[in-house]
């Protein structure tokens, strides 16, 4: 281990000690840079009910760099590529030293609440978002029951 | 219930004052334009886009340019760190929550306390309403019990409930701890590799003692036979003059007999003898009586024994030999000590370091052996008594004299160490052809020896002084105080692999190509006021060095060091916590002239029997003088050209009887007082011959009473008794290696050594007492270590040096070899600010007054 930073077993211990509401966040046992994360899906949203396991990763330059979050479980979001990838842009360049690992999270259920088809990572989910948002919303919702029930947490 | 809801509140305050990046306390907190604060280090500095001097504020995404100084330029919030300090006893507690998870299980009880909205067992509520009616949970009527846990009224059920919820945290924080166990064995593993590598390191040093030691072993046989040899050819030379002696007065007696025998063959024969013959006989016979007379009487002598005798006493050799060599040990400044860089020198940045070159000629011809210029003295046992611990060893001047005994033991230089000498009565027989040209410069030297005792000269001149090893070792301390040949040492923290060489311990491999040998012999010869004693080779490269010192300003740096007397050198944390200076703790004064009122402070100084603050109040032609709390208590002097009278007085001192000595400035004299203010003494007048003065303005007294000036015009420093009497004085303008340009101040080590502010060379120069100059820090600059214009300037007692470099407005800490330690201050005139600054004095108790001209003021921090 290069010595873990503090910043990183402070935010560790909080996230265990004080957990976000409907968001786990474990480290893995072997690399405590890599955290195991099941987000639920937020109320009034066509995830609600739905377990969505993610995987971060905290780089080297933690916190100064941002960390690497994907999505392990299949979701049907404007903002989420079939392979898990996020379009946020506090991952991206909006990313600032001062967020923490738990306000990503809850950035990304922010993101599952109020998807943003306008910019999207795949287009042609988007594009169904945007023609007829009552037809994606409704195979959003069968998405989370297939895929993100509880019992049957499939990856990708 | 009224505590938790006052812990509650406090940790809200303890949440506040945690830095956003760090997640912890802040550490000098530093305020952005946009209001935000976070850490100076590492946070803030992590920030800074170099490119473009820009940071972005991680809280609102603000751009702010970045001064040239770098973040640290950025004000401090001066809230968050009052707040830090009033909570810094009650935060510890929550602190340690995060704390790395070797700690104890003891937070569980934070832990679990205030928190969890969603769950409804733990909504903190009046105290008032638990003792009335029911489960404090669920108010339910039934079978109340008191929580052991949280020391609530609860009934059975939520009790179930919340003890499982304990046991639950139980099994997660057990996890937790396990979790750190493997950190720990890292821990135990990184000692072990620290055993080993000091093993190796030991290993190697032991090696390098042996290899040294075998060389001089040769050398010195080598010297043995070169002398029996030199016997040998005498003995034989001797021996042959002796023969051929012998040979013809053989010869001389052989004729003679001859002679007799025929002549009286001659003679006996009855033969008649013509008249001529027998005259002629005669003749023969009274030449040839009157040489056996001569040898008979003594006109001819056998040739005088020629006696040899060996002289092989040399007690500088064996001083060299019992002080040959030491160990320096240091350690590397633990990690944790501090998060400021400056007062870590092995954390400097690249930018900022500078690389001290110690040159041991030495080191060269061990091979450039990476880490082994070190040199081990066989009495450890006695540096350790010496010293009073066993860890603090030096680097001495030995890494020189043994060069110097090996230029002696060699067969081309004269041999004094053991020397041959040929003691004969006749008159007319050479010299030997190594004795006597050195006799003049032996005597040339000896005269010298005072002046120089404390310099390495005093090693390679004059054997005849140092008649006990003990006076030699003296002399040793005296001269490991001084200048010395240079190593280089390395400050980067990530030097290649630790196990090349010990922090701190000179590396020289890497200085083969260098011309080493210039810089360091300029520091260690000092002046260099006269090359005659020195071997050709070091004359010429120090004819060199002359040339690029002024260019070279990164090399200007002093070199080892004895640490016996200067804590400075190697402490990881002065008595005086430098590092925390910046804000004065204490301010008095204003423009004017009555009491309490200044008009141009300039220098200051501390009574060491009072603790009185002695203030030179420049344009009101006075001193004030302030007990320690800056409450006024007396001022004395006025305007004026007579006795007690000054004009513009600038430096002032207090030597160790309570007198005052006060440079008087534009009277070009210095006058004593003595500890009530009462006119003692004056001496000086302008001009430029010895004892004279021209706008003398730093003063400074030494242990011994001797008054040193710092006399600014004639760009010198002046030595007196404490009668006025001059001593000596040293100095030149200029911006060479012991030249000034305006020196403005001037103090004394607890060491004896002097310390001069070389103001427009920007540069402290540092001379031994008797003005021999050992090295200088300081160029021209703004970055840490770089000075401009330095002022005042006082040294503690544990050797660290406080510059006031009035060029930039702010105080710099430096220890006793010129390595920076910390620094603070800027330009203004609020707290902690300057506008001017001149003078330096250093309280009983650490504090450092400040003479801050131009705010009319006296600050003490």
């Amino acid at each position: 281990m290069a010595g873990l930073p503090r910043r990183i077993i402070k935010e560790t211990q909080r996230l265990l000690a004080e957990p976000v509401v409907g968001i786990l966040a474990v480290p893995d046992e072997a690399n405590a840079r890599y955290f195991h994360v099941v987000v639920g899906g937020p109320s009034q949203s066509p995830y609600e009910g739905g377990q969505f396991r993610l995987e971060l990763f905290l780089p080297e330059e933690y916190p100064m760099s941002a960390p690497k979050v994907r999505f392990m479980t299949k979701i049907y979001h404007p903002n989420i590529d079939k392979l898990g990838r996020i379009c946020l842009d506090i991952l991206k360049d909006k990313w600032s030293p001062a967020l923490q690992i738990r306000t990503v999270l809850l950035s990304i259920q922010a993101l599952l609440s109020a998807p943003n088809p306008d910019d999207p990572l795949d287009n042609n989910v988007a594009e169904h978002w945007k023609s007829n948002e009552k037809s994606a919303i409704e195979q959003a919702r069968q998405w989370t029951q297939l895929y993100a029930k509880s019992n049957t947490v499939n990856s990708h | 219930m009224a505590s938790s809801e006052m812990s509650l509140a406090s940790e809200h305050v303890q949440r506040l004052l945690q830095c956003a990046v760090c997640l912890e306390r802040f550490k000098q907190p530093k305020l952005l334009p946009c209001q935000h604060t976070f850490c100076l280090t590492p946070c803030l500095e992590g920030l800074v886009d170099r490119r473009t001097r820009s940071i972005r504020c991680p809280e609102c995404r603000a751009d702010h340019f970045v001064p040239r100084n770098g973040p640290a330029s950025f004000p401090n919030n001066l809230t968050i760190i009052g707040f830090l300090e009033l909570s810094s006893a009650a935060g510890r507690a929550i602190e340690s929550m995060g704390r790395s998870e070797m700690n104890d299980v003891r937070p569980l009880r934070e832990f679990l306390q205030p928190q969890r909205a969603a769950s409804p067992q733990f909504v903190p509520q009046d105290a008032a309403g638990a003792e009335g009616g029911g489960c404090y949970v669920c108010h339910n009527e039934g079978r109340i019990i008191r929580c052991c846990h949280c020391d609530q009224l609860v009934c059975e059920e939520c009790r179930h409930g919340h003890m499982e919820q304990v046991r639950a945290d139980v099994t997660r924080m057990i996890s937790q701890v396990r979790r750190g166990l493997p950190q720990m064995t890292e821990f135990i593993i990184a000692i072990g590799r620290k055993g080993t590598q000091l093993q190796n390191n030991c290993e190697r040093v032991k090696g390098d003692i042996s290899d040294a030691l075998e060389k001089h072993i040769r050398e010195l046989k080598a010297r043995e036979r070169a002398l029996r040899e030199e016997v040998d050819t005498f003995l034989a030379g001797e021996l042959r003059n002796l023969r051929t002696h012998q040979e013809n007065a053989e010869v001389e007696i052989a004729s003679l007999a001859s002679f007799c025998d025929s002549a009286e063959s001659v003679l006996s024969m009855s033969r008649p003898i013509p008249d001529g013959d027998l005259v002629e006989m005669k003749g023969q016979c009274q030449e040839h009586l009157e040489t056996v007379y001569c040898y008979e009487d003594g006109t001819i002598r056998p040739p005088a024994l020629k006696h040899i005798q060996a002289t092989l006493e040399s007690p500088f050799l064996s001083s060299t030999i019992s002080n040959f060599g030491d160990l320096i040990i240091t350690s590397r400044l633990p990690q944790a000590q501090s998060q400021d860089l400056s007062d870590d020198p092995l954390r400097r940045t690249t930018v900022m370091s500078r690389e001290w070159t110690l040159v041991s000629p030495q080191a060269e011809q061990l091979g450039g052996r990476q880490g082994t210029s070190l040199q081990v003295s066989p009495q450890m046992e006695q540096l350790g008594s010496r010293q009073g611990t066993s860890l603090q060893a030096e680097l001495r001047a030995s890494s020189i004299s043994p060069n110097a005994a090996r230029r002696q033991l060699s067969p081309a230089s004269a041999g004094r160490a053991s020397q041959v000498r040929f003691d004969d009565a006749e008159p007319a027989v050479d010299n030997s052809r190594t004795g006597v040209p050195l006799q003049s410069s032996n005597l040339h030297r000896r005269s010298r020896q005072e002046r120089r005792s404390d310099t390495v000269l005093a090693r390679i001149s004059g054997s005849r002084s140092l008649d006990t090893s003990q006076q030699a070792r003296d002399r040793t301390r005296h001269l490991s105080l001084g200048a010395l040949p240079a190593a280089t040492e390395y400050f980067e923290e990530e030097s290649p692999e630790p196990e090349a060489h010990f922090p701190g311990i000179p590396v020289t491999s890497r200085q083969e190509n260098r011309s080493d040998t210039n810089t360091g012999l300029s520091a260690t010869y000092p002046g260099a006021r006269s090359n005659d004693f020195l071997p050709p080779s070091l004359r010429f490269s120090l004819a060199t060095s002359e040339s690029d010192e002024t260019s070279n300003d990164s090399t200007n740096g002093l070199l080892s060091f004895s640490n016996s007397n200067n804590p400075s050198i190697y402490v990881n944390t002065p008595r005086n916590k430098y590092n925390q200076k910046g804000t004065a703790v204490l301010r008095f004064g204003q423009r004017g002239s009555g009491a309490v009122e200044f008009t141009w402070p300039r220098g200051v100084a501390v009574s060491p029997l009072e603790d009185k603050i002695y203030v030179a109040d420049s344009s009101n032609h006075r001193v004030q003088v302030f007990d320690n709390t800056g409450r006024f208590h007396k001022s004395f002097g006025t305007y004026g050209q007579g006795d007690g009278e000054f004009d513009c007085l600038a430096g002032i001192a207090i030597n160790g009887l309570g007198q005052v000595i006060i440079a008087d400035r534009y009277n070009h004299r210095v006058q004593i007082f003595d500890r009530n203010g009462n006119f003692q003494n004056a001496f000086g007048s302008e001009g430029s011959a010895e004892g004279q003065l021209n706008y003398p303005w730093g003063v400074a007294c030494d242990n011994m009473g001797f008054i040193y000036v710092c006399d600014k015009e004639n760009h010198r420093v002046q030595v007196f008794q404490s009668n006025g009497t001059f001593v000596r004085m040293f100095g030149q303008f200029g911006n060479r290696t012991g030249q000034f340009e305006n020196p403005h101040y001037i103090a004394v080590s607890p060491d004896n050594k002097v310390y001069v502010s070389d103001s427009s060379n920007h540069r402290i120069q540092v001379f031994s007492m008797y003005g021999d100059f050992l090295f200088s820090f300081g160029t021209c600059g703004v970055l840490r270590g770089q000075m401009k214009f330095p002022r005042g300037i006082a040294v503690d007692n544990q050797g660290f040096v406080v510059v006031a470099d009035s060029g930039n407005n702010r105080i710099q800490i430096f220890r006793a070899d010129g390595r920076f330690y910390s620094m603070f201050g800027s330009w203004g005139s609020e707290n902690g600010h300057f506008k001017g600054l001149e003078g330096l004095a250093l309280l009983a108790n650490g504090n450092v007054v400040v003479s801050d001209r131009e705010n009319h003021r006296i600050q003490i921090f």
